[in-house]
């Protein structure tokens, strides 16, 4: 990708996380109750009439919304993102702390998630209309159908409690915590990809070149593996950008089910406690990881596909 | 071999189609036949094992979990309905707009659906409906919010696609005011593929939906609702294992009919579906 | 062209390979990755505390789990809450600092219901009622190393009161139970003398509080006490925090006693069935706060044993007096009477509650049975009652009016102690007769309350925290600022002020039942029970008693069973 269009895609970003932000404060100026309130309650203080009306005044809350959005703005330039209700501390922090294992459990799951359906994907197209494709198409129907919250629930009550073969409790988040909520995720987005890697392929194997090679005498794994597989797995990487979006929705729900401290858990709680502050930063955070993760995935896709690169 | 695809999806869709059909009736009908009542709260009945009187046991207050879990079914489709019928409406309408008057219209309208496409749509819902406050309209609308742009993009392009054919130049020099039009040409061009496309969806926002009421942020207690009672039933996963399992099992049953009928109606307009377009 | 290809898919392949090594050796060394993850302000404790935390844990744990209880020297414990903080002066944080064993208060309320001599051998008031004197142990040093004198003790409760002064925009919450005119310390006597502003009866209990724990301020002086608990002198030393996962936390050399347990793991569970879970797989010796739903399930595991005890806690529906409709008495008496509290608490709630009509709870001797419900559960006489008052439904809609309008209240739950359960039951039972009180559950009460934003509310409060019920009637004297109800009664009132001058305890008790019946006379609000808490723990361990205080969960006495 050349230079300016890696600018200007980083512009279109930054208006877009403007427009987000605009948003999300909007949303809390919006919200029922006195954000003041919400503070002292978050904390679980009773405050004194005197307080409230100090603490709104400290806090600015008195100054028209413009003025408000603009200085929490200006503020989120410098890395202060404000302190939390309920934890007195600053939003960034908490931010970054959670910020690590939510990036694991994606990154596993996503890992996990190409290890099963580019393989699965790749024989379901291969083989179509055989026993496997049809087998492979029906546990992927049941993939999507599946509510991840109940299947999550399921594997705990399975593995955990019923067999045992997992620890419920521990106090790190070594890769055996991991394993449970990495396959709840894993399962549903392993059914969508598969789909598109088994019609991606097939849209490859349907191309004349595919023909044209057989014609010259290329054997038939040749011709998978070095001219079909390359082009077919082009258009599936923006699809990886676009499903991570999807993941990081998911590892909410996965998170509050297994007590999993990332992100999620603590943008779910603060939500329920209306932490305003962090909920804030939660969702400018998430905006710009999904922002991020979706240009890195079109900058390799056009480092990868010359077709591309040749445009410019 | 295209021909059998046909065969084969005409058949898909009458099964499925049925199959729905029957989810419906049992709905609509459920109270017509259910011997117990859904909200009602028989406190002393409190978590009895399946079998005897109750076939799927009994929940916290002593509420049949069959007659919940049927009565979910009412609860998930209207509300997955009304859900659907404003995505449809707000992302149609939006798109259609966008897409016939062009200039400053379109590109604020596009770009609004940019901000809200570059976002993971659960977690925005969720700041949405937890900060509206948690019933089903904020969920709804929550939902709807983050959804609308995929249909309004999709109409705004089939739009786009006829905006400049000769017959809508005709038409429009004719003296066709902008409202015929829209009538007459543009909504029967794009309501088909918007009609499927939202068919597909069904599951999804019913899982949507479910998703939001299991963290919290969608309906209240009373309500039978599915998502809800398995987060309920987390607590009692060892003592009372019916109250995950049942209504579970109906989400999964009822999104599945759904999916698959969703599928058929898709496969029946354009059976080489560019399934690609599908995340 | 093939070459390019290749060219582009190797540097794509490499940035791949790359970010998977770093995440894999992130996976095994989890103290790495801070470098790697764009973290800015990973200078915070916090984030240190995740670096030394995760390495030693991650073998610990294992070990803790296989090694058979000869020789056990890690204590695991499953805990529903961690605090945000370790900080004293923020709410109610110094509880769980408290809870862990790191920190200990002069006084202590014992297993049996009286207060304990804990870093204070002995205590006495003088005839002023107002001055305390308290005889410090003379054996005590913090975890640094340093002697606890009396002016140390002098300097950890004067910042407590500093930093909570509400002149100066403190929560003023210690200062609620007690305000001192003076406080001071003979080092060489090994006392400490306070003299408070007013009669205080209930001393002990006050020092008692867990934010009166004392602390080595000087010694403290450079730790966050946000991210790291401050030094203390007590049986545990807190080693890392890493809030909302987990605590670490090893033996203070220099404890007076003898400390059992090398080390002590507290990992945040917050799902009561993974709790559960945990002691039955052996990953947690100790689990605080098991589901009522799962406690019959581990009484019968003979490997574990459910300790309860029902406290001082209980959860009250209060209703607001400024609503329209509950300002008629008829109805608060239908509301009382259409309320079956013994089957909600022992089957709705599972035993989670122990039902009693009164707002001391029975265990303690404040009269229990020497008062009267005139609102006893009787749902005939709830609907009569209502009949007779022509409080009926005129329109069919199943609902009854009162002047002409839908009865319709607007009933206020907070999920938390089931009481999310006793609010439906109530709603689903308050439905049968006809009044609409459909639940809105929230996560946070404090600002419902203190607005007055609700009809009915369900409240959880700790009736006798410092071992005198007289403050909690606060709640229902009028113009007080946590009077949040609107009740107002100038009976009330009178006793309410003649029980706060009164030292005598046997005067006091007399005024308290009073007080009570007062409140049950007017049908002032549904109190639905007593809250029992509980601990459960293995067999590899012994000696764990759950104080009805809930104050204290690891302490000196838990031990490794032979």
């Amino acid at each position: 990708m050349q230079k300016k269009k890696i600018i200007s895609r980083l512009l279109q970003m930054l208006i877009v996380l403007l427009g987000i932000s605009f948003m999300a404060f909007l949303l809390t100026y919006l919200a029922p109750g006195d954000p003041i309130t919400a503070m002292y309650s978050a904390a679980g203080v009773t405050p004194k009439p005197e307080q409230l009306e100090a603490a709104r005044k400290a806090m600015g809350l008195d100054k028209p919304f413009i003025v408000q959005y603009g200085t929490w703005l200006i503020n989120c330039l410098h890395g202060d993102f404000g302190t939390s209700f309920s934890n007195k501390q600053n939003v960034l922090s908490l931010l970054m702390l959670r910020f690590k294992p939510t990036v694991r459990l994606a990154f596993f799951s996503m890992l996990l998630m190409l290890a099963i359906s580019i393989p699965l994907g790749i024989i379901s197209a291969v083989k179509q209309y055989s026993w496997c494709d049809n087998l492979i198409r029906v546990l992927n129907f049941l993939g999507i159908s599946m509510p991840g919250f109940w299947l999550g629930l399921l594997l705990q009550y399975i593995f955990a409690l019923k067999l045992h073969m997992l620890p419920v409790a521990s106090s790190t988040l070594d890769m055996k915590r991991m394993i449970l909520p990495c396959v709840t995720l894993a399962v549903a987005m392993t059914s969508k990809y598969t789909r598109q890697v088994r019609a991606s392929v097939l849209d490859e194997l349907s191309m004349d070149y595919v023909i044209g090679a057989r014609a010259r005498g290329l054997g038939k794994w040749r011709i998978l593996f070095a001219h079909v597989l390359p082009n077919a797995m082009l258009p599936l990487i923006t699809l990886l950008g676009i499903s991570f979006g999807s993941l990081l929705g998911g590892t909410a729900v996965v998170e509050m089910i297994f007590s999993y401290p990332g992100l999620g858990e603590m943008g779910v709680r603060a939500v329920r406690g209306r932490d305003y502050p962090l909920i804030q930063g939660f969702v400018l955070w998430v905006a710009l990881i999904y922002m991020l993760i979706n240009l890195l995935v079109d900058i390799s896709y056009s480092l990868c596909d010359p077709r591309i690169r040749e445009k410019r | 071999m295209k021909w059998k695809e046909a065969l084969k999806s005409r058949r898909r869709l009458i099964i499925f189609g049925t199959l729905a059909l029957c989810i419906l009736l049992i709905a609509v009908l459920a109270p017509r036949f259910m011997p117990y009542d859904p909200v009602k709260a028989p406190l002393k009945d409190a978590l009895q094992a399946p079998g005897g009187a109750h076939l799927c046991g009994t929940d916290t207050m002593g509420r049949d979990v069959f007659t919940r879990v049927v009565y979910g079914a009412r609860i998930s489709i209207s509300n997955t309905m009304l859900l659907l019928g404003v995505v449809l409406v707000l992302g149609s309408f939006l798109g259609v707009i966008a897409g016939f008057f062009g200039g400053t219209v379109d590109t604020v309208i596009m770009r609004v659906s940019d901000i809200m496409i570059a976002f993971p749509d659960l977690i925005l819902a969720i700041a949405i409906a937890g900060i509206l406050g948690p019933n089903m309209i904020n969920a709804i609308t929550a939902i709807a919010v983050v959804s609308w742009p995929r249909y309004a993009r999709l109409a705004r392009s089939l739009v786009l696609k006829i905006k400049n054919r000769d017959y809508i130049y005709a038409a429009y020099i004719t003296g066709s005011r902008n409202s015929y039009l829209l009538r007459q040409y543009f909504l029967p061009n794009i309501l088909p593929t918007v009609i499927v496309t939202a068919a597909t969806d069904v599951g999804t926002f019913m899982l949507s939906l479910a998703s939001l009421s299991f963290l919290g942020f969608g309906v209240q207690p009373p309500t039978p609702e599915w998502g809800y009672m398995l987060s309920e039933g987390r607590t009692y996963m060892q003592s009372a294992p019916w109250l995950m399992i049942y209504p579970g099992i109906a989400i999964f049953i009822v999104v599945s009919v759904f999916n698959l009928f969703g599928d058929a109606v898709r496969d029946l307009f354009d059976p080489k579906a560019d399934v690609t377009k599908n995340l | 062209m093939f070459k390019e290809v290749s060219m582009k898919k190797s540097v794509a392949a490499t940035i791949l390979a790359i970010s998977m090594v770093a995440a894999i050796s992130g996976c095994s060394n989890p103290a790495a990755p801070a470098a790697t993850t764009a973290a800015p302000a990973a200078e915070t404790n916090a984030a240190a505390a995740v670096e030394t935390a995760a390495a030693p844990a991650a073998e610990t744990t294992a070990a803790a789990a296989e090694t058979p209880s000869a020789g056990k020297t890690e204590l695991n414990v499953a805990v529903e809450l961690m605090a945000t903080t370790n900080e004293a002066s923020i709410d109610w944080d110094s509880w769980y600092v408290q809870r862990y064993g790191v920190a200990e208060c002069l006084v202590r309320n014992g297993d049996s219901g009286s207060f304990e001599p804990w870093l204070a051998e002995s205590w006495e008031v003088a005839d002023d009622n107002l001055t305390w004197t308290f005889k410090l142990r003379d054996d005590v040093k913090f975890s640094n190393g340093v002697d606890m004198t009396a002016t140390k003790v002098v300097e950890s409760i004067e910042r407590l009161y500093d930093i909570t002064d509400p002149e100066k925009g403190g929560n003023g919450l210690p200062q609620g139970y007690m305000t001192y005119s003076s406080i001071s310390a003979d080092d060489a006597a090994g006392t400490v003398t306070i003299v408070t502003e007013n009669p205080t009866p209930d001393m002990p209990g006050v020092v008692a509080y867990p934010w009166m724990f004392i602390m080595d301020v000087e010694g403290s002086k450079d730790i966050d006490t946000v991210a790291m608990a401050p030094i203390c002198t007590g049986p545990y030393v807190m080693t890392s925090f890493t809030e909302g996962l987990s605590s670490e936390l090893v033996r203070n050399e220099y404890y007076y006693d003898d400390v059992p347990f090398e080390k002590v793991n507290i990992m945040r569970v917050a799902e009561s069935a993974s709790r559960t879970m945990a002691l039955q797989d052996g990953s947690a010796d100790m689990a605080i706060n098991i589901a009522a739903a799962d406690q019959e399930l581990l009484e019968s595991d003979s490997n574990i044993t459910v300790d309860r005890a029902a406290g001082s806690r209980i959860c009250v529906t209060f209703m607001n007096f400024e609503n329209k409709f509950l300002a008629d008495k008829t109805l608060r008496d239908a509301i009382n009477m259409a309320i079956d509290g013994e089957t909600i608490a022992s089957v709705t709630t599972r035993n989670a509650y122990l039902y009693g009509f009164a707002p001391v709870p029975s265990s303690y001797d404040f009269g229990y049975d020497e008062l009267t419900n005139p609102t006893p559960y009787d749902v005939d006489a709830a609907v009569k009652l209502l009949d007779d008052a022509g409080i009926v439904d005129n329109d069919g809609d199943g609902i009854r009016e009162l002047n002409g309008e839908n009865i319709e209240l607007n009933y206020v739950v907070q999920a938390n102690r089931s009481m999310d359960l006793i609010g439906q039951a109530i709603s689903a039972q308050l439905a049968d007769i006809g009044i609409a009180a459909p639940i809105q559950l929230v996560e946070h009460l404090n600002d419902y309350l203190s607005n007055k934003n609700y009809d009915l509310i369900n409240a959880s409060y700790v009736t006798m925290p410092t071992g005198d019920p007289g403050s909690f009637f606060s709640h229902w004297r009028t113009d007080f600022i946590d009077n949040y109800c609107g009740y107002s009664n100038s009976e009330f009132d009178e006793t309410f002020d003649a029980m706060k001058g009164e030292f005598d305890a046997a005067k006091r008790r007399e005024y308290i039942i009073q007080l009570q019946q007062i409140l049950l006379d007017d049908s002032a609000m549904h109190v639905n029970g007593y809250f029992t808490t509980n601990i459960a723990y293995t067999n590899k361990i012994k000696d764990v008693f759950n104080n009805p205080s809930d104050f204290y969960w690891v302490n000196k006495n838990i031990k490794p069973a032979e």
